[in-house]
């Protein structure tokens, strides 16, 4: 703080009178008072003041306040001595007790013995609701290791959340041997439960717990009246939910349909109730005026979730047929290949004198034309087409060798409607095909292994042929479903055969077949079916020259039956 | 050993030990000064005697924290400001009780009724002028006029420097010439 020098001290006279200031400015504020009127005023001002806060009387504590005083301090010791005390007690009683308990559990957990016995359970942890299940179950005895027979035991599930049990099965265990019981498991939601495995064994009861899954699965199959539709027309929707694994109707089950247009608008949602057959249904009727594109439907039920596609567009149906055909299923190059295209009118009559464009293509990378001839429809709406077909064609390695031929017409009739037809068909230079199969990846040596030959023709029709094997069979014929068996005994590593196969009409074909021989010792297994039902007898030979061994053998099943 | 003539900083050595039979010479040595202080501070005499207890209780539970030889005056009067400023954290604002004023002052004023009252009517305004002061600048007033503290005793007391003190002292005695040069 410093008193301005060139200026009146009017706010700095009562801190002067107090002794604020320093020893410099307080000479300061004498000075100037003296030769300032306006000041001295101010200073005489302060002065009154002065006195007047010297004046006003000090608080005088009376003799009460202050026994008051002593008593609140006398009493809050007291108190508080006490306060500890009590709290001291409390302690002391507490580490007590505390050493007490813990000692008592010291000397339980000492003298605690683990129990003799020892329960198993080996299986999945996650199950299906209501479906038909099975475990391993064992119970031990720990000295041992073996499993202890006699012993009644009980499988069951429990609810934690309303606390319900369900007894899954019992039994009484075997001489010698785990337990594979078979159970039905209840109709619960899905979820976590607790999987409780009791015995009674030694006089008392043990039990082993395991948290196990329980889910539910559906198969959901959703179908719709049309796959294409109009602005304003119905689509009828319906679904039907099948349980899993046993493929029964799902009753009474809400399911949730939505249809969401082209653009992603969800223009439709409604839940049914499944019917006694799993069946539940919804109608749609389309807007006039709307998103026109590919549309989505889709039905729920909880997680599971079938979903298919339709078109909502304006189209016009079709006045009338054209119906292509050719003179033969399959075509073999420079063949001559004939073609009627056939156009009728819904309403029963030929379009008459109508026009009709044939193209004809080949594949190589990609469609190539080999011809376009255009005709008049006769009177009966007909019209034949022959061409001979080109001495080159690309096969494809997939189609062993084959290539495909296109035949296209476009039918106009007199009012300028035009619709069209396509054919397509095989071109070969193999008309008959010929399938090699080994009963075996690799020829067992020393042993006559089984070649299966299949010969059909280009479409796929078995063929009843003659089959050379050159070196092998001379005379050999398929049956008249194309099948074929001759045996062959490997002499080398690897060899390949060539085989042909003729028919009754002079069509042919060849095929090279390349087989390898396998390790010396290894075996052939055949039976003697290749489809058994239950109950049937299985034969199974096992042919090899690794001499007299002890052989052994396990069925395993790809899914349970 | 005469209790009531050794110097507050024995006293309270004492106390510090655990005697607490000594602390009563020194609640009766500050009773008044103390209680004036309270009084200033708060504006209310009732509020004032519950801080004084306080105050008091508190000095026996902080026995010891105290180092002698620090000064005893400048130690209570501390916690007694402490106690003060938490005493209006609570309660927000002081209030000044007008028929307490007189009741206080009243007991110093002599002389003939009308300068009874004319002392009374000042004494209410002067206490109204100090509850008006924001709480720094009030404490280094009370503490200065009616207490007697030194500025350094002050610093102590509030943990300022000696300068900062002085500076509040200047601008409590404007706040209050504002408030009294109107209505005296």
């Amino acid at each position: 703080m410093r008193v301005p020098r060139n200026d009146h001290v009017l706010e700095y006279v009562d801190a002067y009178l107090h002794g604020a200031l320093d020893k410099d400015d307080a000479e300061f504020i004498e000075a100037h008072c003296d030769g300032c009127s306006i000041c001295a005023a101010a200073h005489h001002e302060a002065q009154k003041r002065f006195e007047i806060l010297q004046t006003v009387a000090p608080s005088e504590a009376s003799e009460s306040l202050i026994k008051a005083t002593w008593d609140t301090i006398d009493g809050r010791v007291v108190r508080r001595r006490r306060r500890w005390k009590v709290y001291g007690r409390t302690v002391l009683i507490a580490v007590a007790a505390s050493v007490l308990i813990a000692t008592g559990l010291h000397v339980h957990y000492a003298r605690m013995q683990p129990t003799p016995y020892d329960l198993r359970i080996l299986g999945q942890a996650n199950w299906l609701a209501g479906s038909i299940s099975t475990l391993r179950l064992a119970i031990l005895d720990k000295r041992t290791g073996k499993p202890l027979s006699n012993i009644p035991a009980t499988l069951s599930l429990r609810n934690r959340k309303t606390d319900e049990v369900v007894e899954l099965v019992s039994f009484v265990t075997g001489d010698g041997r785990d337990e594979t019981p078979q159970f039905q498991l209840p109709e619960w939601n899905d979820g976590r439960y607790e999987l409780l495995f009791a015995a009674k064994v030694g006089g008392h009861e043990e039990t082993l717990q395991h948290t196990i899954r329980l889910r539910r699965s559906w198969k959901l199959m959703l179908s719709t009246d049309k796959p294409l539709y109009q602005p304003g027309q119905t689509i009828h929707v319906r679904s039907m939910a099948l349980r899993q694994p046993d493929l029964k109707p799902l009753a009474d089950q809400a399911t949730v349909f939505e249809i969401v247009d082209a653009k992603g608008n969800i223009i439709f949602k409604k839940t049914a109730i499944t019917s006694r057959f799993g069946i539940a249904h919804a109608d749609c009727v389309l807007a006039s005026e709307l998103n026109l594109g590919t549309y989505s439907v889709k039905c729920r039920m909880n997680d599971t979730v079938s979903t298919r596609t339709i078109d909502v567009q304006h189209y016009v149906l079709p006045k009338f047929r054209v119906a292509l055909s050719a003179n033969r299923p399959y075509y073999q190059p420079t063949q001559e290949a004939t073609v009627v295209v056939d156009a009728q009118y819904f309403f029963g009559k030929p379009v008459a004198n109508g026009k009709v464009e044939l193209q004809v293509f080949g594949e190589a990378a990609g469609l190539f034309e080999i011809a376009k001839i255009e005709k008049d429809l006769d009177e009966n709406g007909r019209a034949t087409f022959s061409l001979n077909l080109p001495e080159y064609f690309a096969g494809r390695p997939q189609n062993q060798g084959d290539a495909t031929i296109q035949f296209f017409a476009k039918v106009t009739d007199s009012t300028g409607l035009q619709y069209s037809k396509q054919l397509k068909r095989l071109v070969t230079n193999n008309p008959i095909h010929i399938e090699v199969i080994p009963e075996s990846p690799t020829l067992t040596p020393g042993v006559a292994n089984r070649i299966y030959l299949y010969t059909s023709y280009a479409d796929g029709r078995p063929a009843e042929t003659e089959v050379v094997v050159h070196g092998v069979v001379e005379n050999l014929k398929t049956t008249p479903l194309g099948v074929a068996i001759f045996e062959l005994t490997p002499e080398s590593n690897s060899l390949s055969l060539t085989i042909r196969a003729t028919d009754s009409e002079g069509a042919s074909g060849v095929r090279t077949a390349s087989f390898n021989q396998g390790r010396t010792g290894t075996y052939v297994l055949r039976t003697n079916k290749a489809v058994y039902d239950g109950g049937e007898t299985m034969t199974v030979q096992c042919v090899g020259t690794g001499g007299e061994q002890a052989l052994g053998g396990s069925l395993v099943a790809s899914r349970p039956a | 050993m005469d209790k009531t003539t050794e110097a507050d900083e024995w006293l309270m050595g004492q106390v510090a030990l655990g005697k607490r039979e000594f602390l009563e010479s020194l609640l009766r040595r500050y009773a008044s000064p103390l209680l004036t202080y309270i009084e200033r501070m708060t504006g209310d005499r009732h509020r004032a005697e519950e801080i004084f207890q306080e105050v008091f209780f508190t000095v026996w539970q902080k026995r010891k924290q105290y180092k002698f030889p620090k000064r005893f005056r400048s130690w209570i009067y501390a916690i007694a400001a402490n106690r003060c400023r938490q005493d209006f954290r609570k309660s927000k604002l002081p209030t000044t009780s007008i028929d307490q004023t007189l009741e206080l002052v009243s007991v110093g004023v002599g002389g003939s009724p009308s300068d009874a009252a004319i002392s009374t009517e000042n004494a209410t305004i002067v206490s109204t002028a100090v509850t008006h002061l924001p709480t720094q600048q009030r404490t280094v007033v009370v503490l200065r006029i009616w207490n007697g503290l030194s500025y350094g005793e002050i610093a102590d007391v509030i943990g300022k420097s000696e300068a900062t003190v002085r500076s509040h002292m200047h601008h409590g005695l404007n706040g209050m010439r504002r408030y009294l040069e109107p209505r005296i």
